[in-house]
């Protein structure tokens, strides 16, 4: 990214921020929505040090995690396998703002949070802190940097140690860090815990003695201790009631405000991340596809899993009722081995047929669902033709395979395919009948094979980039929907 | 760091459990008699020669000798115990070398409880961090040491401790007793005995079981987010190990390291049997003295039996107060 670029973002980013309310899109039911006088000091924060170079900044980061991997998996020749948790992320983060990472559970989102904090080791790629690897750091470097970027964990009440009571709990990073005088330390605790709304004489007791939400009062106590630039937000409410998620909510944007603080906020509540967020980036198994200014990102969605991400919340209008929420078909696929080109393709509604196929999107998405049935051997032959048609040894009696590809076309299609694609369908499903799934497959691969599973289409640059064909050159053919339009 | 909730624990499951409240008193009296064994004794444990006119050991009070002919008329005369009350100076009679039975009892606690406690705190002491480690830092590291740990628990113990005390060689160490040191037991040896060796080797043999306990502890308190949440406030590994996986690992060790006392003194009981002990004040040593005689002076290997038996029963239930207590999960039988 130019550093022109970094500006124009910086601009955008405070341009949305001074904008329209966003509380109102129902952040939970307790919540009060930001005074214009917040967001009047986040534009000017944002403008100020918008032009420099971000503060966090990750490059290409990955983390796969080794399955099969011990000394025995090795002895006896197992191949180890790899789990993409994190899959070649790159996102930077600017001074004052705050970055949403959203997506479903499992798609990697507390992963690069932790990695990028260095709490675990990355399997590839940089983080730069203020211009400075963390990867690459001496043990210094660091610690500034443990004091400089903290983390506020999901559940309050894993996340503190229910040996120590709240007192040793927030005085622990002061104690590391050897931070003052002992009176000075205790001074500190007691200012920390008035400032996240906690009593200064609940200091000798234990962590079961309070509730959820002043638990993570106490972890927010105890990430703000060193006075961080940075802190790590890792689905910080999800936790919690929702009237508590609304105080943790405004606690942490009123201590952004006093601190000067950057958040990165890790979650899967989209309310709650339109609430306090001035970006998003969006994140799809191990992937970021999207990321743009929240407002944009919100009114204007582009990649099709942003889409049918907010098409999922449900609303609180009486038009709700009749809203016939399109929800997206089919299972996260397996980081283990993630779908080949666009990782959303298995699921995408709006995939893009080839060149010179005339075919209906619905059409082509129930074809692609069969192929990758097909792909995964996921269908059980054998149960095909039920009583009349035998089955053995992987084949059919070739007088029966009429009979069996119609039963089979009609166990994979609702509705049986128009004209020619039914033919190229069935001719592959004869093959199934000799059980070559292999002919099948490539049968299917030489009609319908998809600009969406060749290439993996990138995450563009700009202020607001896509990582979707819809969106490059393959968008611009005839067969391409326009993205727009689906809703 | 025993905490208010731990207390109330401890005393609703101790009020609730007949066999806590046995427990605990046995110990108890096992532990006072160990340690005023001097006061209490009645003899010089090592003190031969107390016989009966005729030349045999003494009976324990409430029991006699009755004389026995055989009815093949064999000249052969035996004399085997019946039940007459004599008074005597020797509560539990006397063994075949003469020695009063009840004074040894008491000086054998000592041995038992010190072999036990020390062997135990020694046992504990290089297995928890041990398996802390292992546990704590897992992968290549604790592959490489709980396979060590394995092979510990391959051999059967006694076979294990008999070799390493033929490595050791037996040794004992004479600690001086503070009670006869101030005078207050005439008479008395001036020296309690540790075997040493014996002490050392129950240690190598049980180290295992705490290493074990603390690795499995220290595998899940490392995914712990308040270890996450030390580590990002820049802890170094030495500081997460001591101030977080350690306290909150501790409770299973405790109920471990008393049942360990327990098996522990089993283990030194059958060593000192086996004659490997180093002191002849011992519990074992006093049944396999009375071994022979069993026919007709069964106390010389029947009190030193019931003796370990008591010892090792209160321990256990001791432990099972504390697991009980300790482990919200598993609910109290309640009264028995």
């Amino acid at each position: 990214m130019s550093s022109d670029e970094q500006r124009e973002h910086a601009a955008e980013t405070a341009g949305t921020e001074s904008g329209v309310d966003t509380a109102g899109s129902g952040a939970g039911a307790g919540t009060t929505s930001r005074s214009s006088a917040d967001s009047d000091a986040h534009t000017t924060t944002s403008a100020a040090t918008g032009a420099e170079a971000p503060l966090v900044s990750v490059q290409n980061l990955e983390k796969y995690f080794w399955e099969n991997d011990s000394l025995l998996d090795r002895l006896l020749g197992g191949e180890p396998v790899a789990v993409r948790a994190v899959d070649g992320v790159s996102f930077d983060i600017y001074e004052g703002e705050t970055l949403g990472l959203v997506g479903e559970s499992g798609c990697g989102k507390s992963t690069t949070g932790e990695t990028l904090l260095r709490l675990q080791e990355p399997t590839g790629g940089r983080v730069e802190f203020g211009g400075e690897n963390v990867y690459e750091m001496d043990n210094g470097a660091v610690t500034d940097f443990r004091q400089s970027a903290q983390v506020v964990f999901q559940d309050p009440f894993s996340s503190l140690d229910p040996r120590m009571t709240i007192g040793d709990i927030v005085q622990q990073p002061l104690d590391i860090h050897d931070v003052g005088t002992t009176d000075e330390r205790r001074a500190r605790v007691r200012d920390l815990l008035e400032r996240v709304g906690l009593s200064t004489d609940q200091l000798d007791r234990y962590p079961h003695e309070f509730s959820g939400g002043q638990r993570q009062r106490i972890g927010i106590a105890r990430a703000l201790a060193l006075e961080p630039e940075f802190l790590v937000l890792d689905e910080p409410t999800s936790a919690l009631d929702v009237s508590v998620q609304a105080q943790v909510l405004n606690l942490l944007e009123d201590l952004q405000d006093e601190f000067d603080l950057t958040y990165l906020l890790i979650s899967h509540d989209l309310s709650v991340i339109r609430h306090i967020c001035d970006r998003v980036a969006v994140m799809y198994l191990g992937e970021i596809v999207e990321i743009g200014p929240v407002e944009e990102l919100f009114d204007d969605p582009k990649h099709p899993y942003t889409k049918a991400l907010l098409e999922s919340v449900p609303r609180a209008t009486t038009e709700e009722r009749e809203r016939d929420r399109e929800t997206l078909a089919g299972d996260v696929p397996s980081p283990r081995d993630p779908p080949s080109g666009c990782r959303f393709r298995t699921r995408c509604p709006m995939v893009i047929p080839p060149e010179d196929l005339q075919i209906e999107q619905e059409t082509f998405r129930e074809i692609m669902t069969a192929r990758e049935r097909i792909e995964n051997r996921d269908i059980s032959l054998e149960t095909v033709g039920g009583e009349q048609i035998e089955f053995e040894d992987g084949s059919v009696p070739s007088a029966d395979v009429p009979a069996f590809v119609d039963l089979l076309h009609e166990r994979l299609f609702d509705e049986p395919l128009p004209g020619r694609h039914r033919e190229v369908v069935d001719e592959a499903l004869a093959e199934l009948a000799d059980s070559d799934w292999e002919a099948a497959e490539s049968t299917l691969r030489m009609e319908y094979e998809s600009v969406c599973e060749r290439e993996n289409p990138g995450l563009g640059e700009g202020a607001h980039p896509v990582a979707c064909h819809l969106y490059g050159e393959a968008g611009t053919g005839e067969n391409a929907i326009d993205p727009d339009t689906w809703s | 760091m025993i905490s208010d909730r731990l207390k109330s624990s401890l005393k609703r499951e101790f009020d609730q459990s007949l066999m806590a409240k046995l427990g605990l008193s046995i110990a108890l009296v096992i532990i006072l008699v160990a340690t005023f064994a001097p006061i209490l004794a009645t003899h010089h444990p090592g003190q031969t020669g107390h016989f009966d006119e005729e030349g045999s050991s003494y009976p324990p009070i409430g029991f006699d000798y009755q004389t026995h002919a055989w009815e093949d008329g064999d000249d052969g005369r035996e004399r085997i115990p019946h039940t007459v009350q004599p008074t005597s100076e020797h509560v539990l009679g006397t063994n075949n070398l003469g020695q009063d039975v009840y004074s040894r009892m008491l000086f054998g606690a000592r041995t038992s409880l010190l072999v036990g406690l020390i062997g135990t705190g020694l046992a504990a002491a290089f297995g928890v961090p041990f398996g802390l480690v292992a546990g704590y830092f897992g992968g290549r590291t604790d592959d490489s040491m709980m396979r060590v740990a394995d092979i510990m628990l391959a051999f059967p113990s006694l076979v294990l401790a008999i070799a390493l005390i033929g490595v050791f060689g037996r040794s004992v160490q004479y600690i001086p007793d503070p009670i006869v040191m101030a005078g207050f037991a005439e008479g008395m040896p001036e020296y309690a005995v540790l075997p040493g060796t014996v002490t050392l080797v129950v240690a190598l043999v049980n180290w295992v079981w705490f290493a074990r306990v603390a690795r499995g502890e220290a595998l899940a308190i490392r995914n712990e987010e308040y270890v996450k949440a030390a580590r990002s406030l820049g802890a170094s590994n030495w500081t997460v190990l001591r101030k977080h996986v350690l306290p909150n690992s501790l409770t299973p060790i405790i109920v471990l390291a008393t049942i360990q006392v327990a098996a522990i003194i089993l283990l030194e009981s059958s060593l000192s049997y086996l004659g490997f002990s180093g002191t002849t004040l011992s519990w074992g040593y006093e049944i396999s003295q009375g071994q022979d005689y069993l026919r007709t002076a069964w106390w010389i290997s029947t009190i030193p039996g019931v003796a370990i038996v008591l010892a090792v029963i209160s321990i256990n239930l001791l432990g099972d107060w504390l697991r009980d207590a300790l482990d919200p999960n598993i609910e109290g039988e309640g009264g028995v």
